[in-house]
């Protein structure tokens, strides 16, 4: 087994090491103590400008407050300030709070020579902290330095280890556009390092503008400050809405951080744009558009038929905001029916501006046949340009209109001296005059139950015939059936006539039951004995009760025809009778 | 000094001038009234009679202010008054307004109210040739072709009328089958002549109320709509097909602010409530 080996260094050396890394230890921390009591710090792209160039003096405040106070630049005497931009970079790591201002002044020098940038203040939790002065040489003459890229300052500075490696900044190409003239809002990144992570980039909300098309995103390389970068843009193409000055927000960039880093937030300034109002004195027939546009006209046939319709398309091109052209008017189309248009918008961004096509198309339909011209149809337009207003036209549209086939010519020949009808043009019939009577129509029939009793009563009227017809059909072919049906009547007949005739109810009553009983049993009962009788009824399974009706009945007819009797008595016998038979007719009608 | 005596010839001149002055202000007061109840038709229409209201609105559509014309007709209906030559007038109206989808409304309105109307047919026909969807709306079959005829000839009311006309006379043959058993050869054929007809005609009637209950005919009023594949528009639902103004369609389904819609051909789709109408309201 192998023994450990010994240090190959001697120990003065090593304590000479350990007294020298002491040393710079403590002077890194000295260093950074008295960074730490900074916290605002300034500087300057360059100390050597020629006369006409201008200087970016960076002014970077740091602290633990959200809301980093500006610094105060009025002591400066020897230079303008022609543009600012500001950024604030606000982290939380470990809970704790940490900001960031940085504000960048794009300085103009007023004079030649040896010029000083006073020392910045800025007030902090009460307390105010100064930079150092700063110096600035101004060569006579132009020429010599580099000049930041853009026409604005970086607007920020990336914090920390990325300071200066990291900014942005936004401009527009036109401060005073005329309403509804595109401008161009760049964002541009500067990158002097490579980053991880793609950056999310938040452009502002551009309120008060119409439409916000991307043109372009370019990348190029640049040197500032001796520093290269790689630049990338993003140019939106804007359109203001509103007259007067109008704010653009500051777009922010997101870099995404590390796993220990937070992100790094880059922010534009706010920008603003002066809008102009048109000139004076536009056509009546412009309704706002502004660019540089061509129009034209086109008609889907160049044959057409009465009454067929066709497409009318209106073209506009060019360059603006595409989005929010009007329809031209149209000229008048006399014996034509025009419908609402349909309406297709291509945009192409170009390198430089919202280039696009709208197009509007009519369906048009001829109401009579010949030989017709589509009027050329004007469109006016502002072009900042020229600064005049312009109005273009399309050409005319020869179109030859044929009768259609439903107004074909009806040939009638009647004679040979008269001729044929032909039809010229065809149009709907005409109105119709005021009715005589403007009644309402009336509720569904369906619904109404005087319709289906309309349809009940007949089918009763029919089921009562083939009752009635069937009924005097059996009458006409079974006579005891004939006989049983009138037998009642019969029998009341006989009681009611003799009962006119004279007083003697008597011999009526007789003849009546005998006859009813005869007809109800098919069989004569004439010259039956009443015991005969009484058998034959018994054989009929007759109610015993109304058998003795019946024998007690016959008795006193009988002894009413043989003995003088009171009126009244006969009457009763009669009224009696006529119960029996309905009763008797009861039971029969009963049974069967 | 005394005054001239005046004739009687002169009397009578002069009262007939008199007559003539008051009838030329009385014409004047007229036409200036006619004048102002052209010019606002709608709210006088509320004064007026139907009648009165239909002519207000007939000599605006003579007098090429159709618009006007339309508003008196509309206001005419709203009275209640279901006419077939009101309904005509205003698809008339529309139809110069450009307005193709309540022109077809409206024809077939009065196309419903009375079929045999040939100045109804024609200017539905027009109208229809000019839509943009031009739909097969013959419906395929016999059977079809029969209900079709039927429908181009009575409307429904006058069906069900010819429907029991049919069946007292089959009553009435019915009837006199029973009673003249010599002449039940000819009556029982009678019988069953009208009997098919009627057993077609009822037929005829049941599916219509079928169809017009369950599945109403409606047209497109929107100038484009986007039938959508569900009861929401193109951010909820794939658009399959587009409508335009005028097309005639069934309504299936009825959804708050939401159609379903059918067409010839198992074409089926969901469009907002307000772009279609019903021709016979419910």
């Amino acid at each position: 087994m192998r023994s450990p080996q010994p240090w190959p260094i001697s120990s003065k050396f090593f304590a000479q090491f350990i007294t020298v890394a002491v040393f710079l230890t403590f002077l890194a921390s000295f260093t950074s103590i008295v960074a730490a009591q900074s916290p605002v710090t300034a500087k300057v792209d360059r100390n050597t400008i020629t006369a006409g160039e201008q200087v970016t003096l960076t002014v970077t405040v740091g602290g633990d407050l959200i809301n980093i106070p500006r610094p105060d630049l009025s002591q400066l005497a020897d230079f303008r300030v022609v543009g600012t931009s500001t950024s604030t970079q606000v982290s939380i790591i470990n809970g704790k709070l940490t900001s960031q201002g940085i504000f960048v002044y794009r300085l103009q020098p007023l004079r030649e020579g040896k010029l000083t940038i006073p020392p910045v203040s800025v007030e902090l939790g009460g307390q105010i902290y100064q930079t150092e002065a700063l110096a600035i040489e101004v060569l006579a003459g132009s020429g010599g330095g580099v000049s930041p890229p853009g026409q604005d300052f970086p607007s920020t500075e990336a914090p920390g280890n990325l300071e200066g490696q990291l900014f942005v900044e936004a401009e527009v190409d036109n401060r005073i556009p005329y309403l509804g003239q595109q401008i161009i809002y760049t964002f541009r990144l500067y990158q002097g390092v490579n980053f991880i992570g793609q950056p999310d980039y938040q452009p502002p909300s551009f309120t008060n503008f119409w439409g916000q098309n991307v043109l372009a995103q370019p990348h190029y390389n640049s040197t500032a400050d001796g520093q290269d970068y790689l630049v990338t843009e993003i140019q939106t193409a804007l359109f203001p809405a509103n007259i007067g000055e109008i704010t653009i927000d500051s777009a922010r960039l997101v870099i995404p951080g590390g796993f220990f880093e937070p992100d790094v937030v880059l922010q534009t300034d706010p920008l603003s744009v002066d809008v102009q109002p048109l000139p004076e004195g536009a056509p009546e027939d412009f309704k706002g558009a502004v660019g540089q546009f061509e129009i034209r006209t086109e008609l889907s046939e160049a044959v057409g038929q009465v009454n067929e319709p066709m497409t009318l398309g209106i073209e506009i091109e060019g360059a603006g905001n595409i989005e929010t052209l009007s329809e031209p008017p149209l000229p008048n189309l006399p014996n034509w029916r025009l419908f609402d248009s349909q309406v297709n918008t291509t945009i192409d961004p170009q390198e430089d501006r919202v280039y696009g096509t709208r197009r509007f198309e009519r369906l048009v339909v001829p109401g009579q046949p010949g030989e017709y011209t589509i009027p050329p149809v004007e469109f006016t337009y502002f072009d900042p340009q020229a600064d005049r207003y312009r109005t273009v036209s399309s050409d005319s549209i020869p179109i030859t209109i044929r009768p259609g086939d439903t107004e074909s010519p009806a040939l009638t020949v009647v004679g040979p001296d008269q001729e044929s009808i032909t039809l010229i043009a065809g149009d709907i019939r005409p109105i119709k005059p005021v009715p005589a009577n403007l009644r309402t129509a009336g509720s569904r029939l369906l619904f109404n139950p005087f319709y289906w009793a309309c349809w009940l009563l007949p089918a009763l009227a029919v089921g009562g015939t083939w009752v009635w017809q069937r009924q005097r059909q059996r009458f006409a072919e079974d006579v005891v059936y004939a006989r049983r049906q009138t037998a009642r009547r019969r029998a009341f007949q006989i009681l009611n006539e003799d009962q006119t005739s004279g007083p003697d109810g008597y011999a009526p009553a007789h003849r009546a039951l005998l006859g009813y009983l005869s007809d109800m049993l098919n069989r004569p009962t004439v010259g039956l004995t009443t015991g005969g009788l009484i058998a034959l009824l018994r054989e009929a399974e007759l109610d015993p009760i109304l058998i003795d009706r019946i024998q007690s009945t016959l008795e006193k007819i009988e002894i009413g025809r043989f003995a003088p009797v009171e009126e009244t008595e006969a009457q009763a016998l009669v009224t009696d009778t006529r119960q029996l038979i309905d009763d008797l007719d009861k039971q029969f009608r009963g049974r069967a | 000094m005394s005054l001239p005596r005046i004739s009687s010839n002169t009397y009578s001149f002069l009262r007939s001038t008199r007559h003539a002055f008051r009838a030329l202000v009385m014409s004047i007061v007229f036409i200036l009234s006619m004048s102002t109840i052209v010019a606002a038709p709608v709210t006088l229409a509320q004064d007026l009679s139907p009648t009165d209201a239909m002519l207000v609105a007939n000599q605006a559509y003579e007098a090429g202010d159709y618009a006007e014309a339309a508003a008196g007709y509309e206001a005419v209906i709203a009275f209640g008054v279901h006419n077939k030559d009101i309904y005509y007038n205003l698809g008339n109206a529309y139809f110069k307004l450009g307005d193709l989808g309540r022109a077809i409304l409206n024809y077939r309105r009065a196309h419903y109210l009375d079929p045999r109307d040939s100045d109804v047919s024609t200017n539905l026909a027009i109208a229809q040739a000019q839509t943009i969807d031009q739909l097969d709306a013959t419906p395929a079959g016999a059977w079809a072709n029969l209900v079709q005829i039927a429908e181009e000839w009575l409307t429904l009311r006058e069906a069900t009328i010819l429907a029991l006309i049919l069946w007292l006379i089959i009553c009435g043959l019915a009837i006199l089958w029973i009673l003249l058993p010599s002449l039940r050869r000819w009556t029982g054929i009678g019988m069953a002549i009208m009997g098919l007809f009627l057993a077609i005609g009822l037929i005829s009637i049941a599916n219509r109320y079928y169809t017009e209950r369950f599945y109403p005919p409606a047209v497109i009023v929107a100038q484009q709509v986007d039938v959508t594949g569900g009861p929401g528009d193109a951010d909820q639902y794939l658009v399959e097909f587009d409508l335009h103004s005028g097309a005639e369609v069934r309504l299936v389904e009825s959804r708050p602010d939401w159609r379903r819609i059918a067409l010839s051909g198992d074409l089926q789709g969901w469009v907002p409530a307000g772009a279609i109408e019903l021709v016979v309201n419910q």
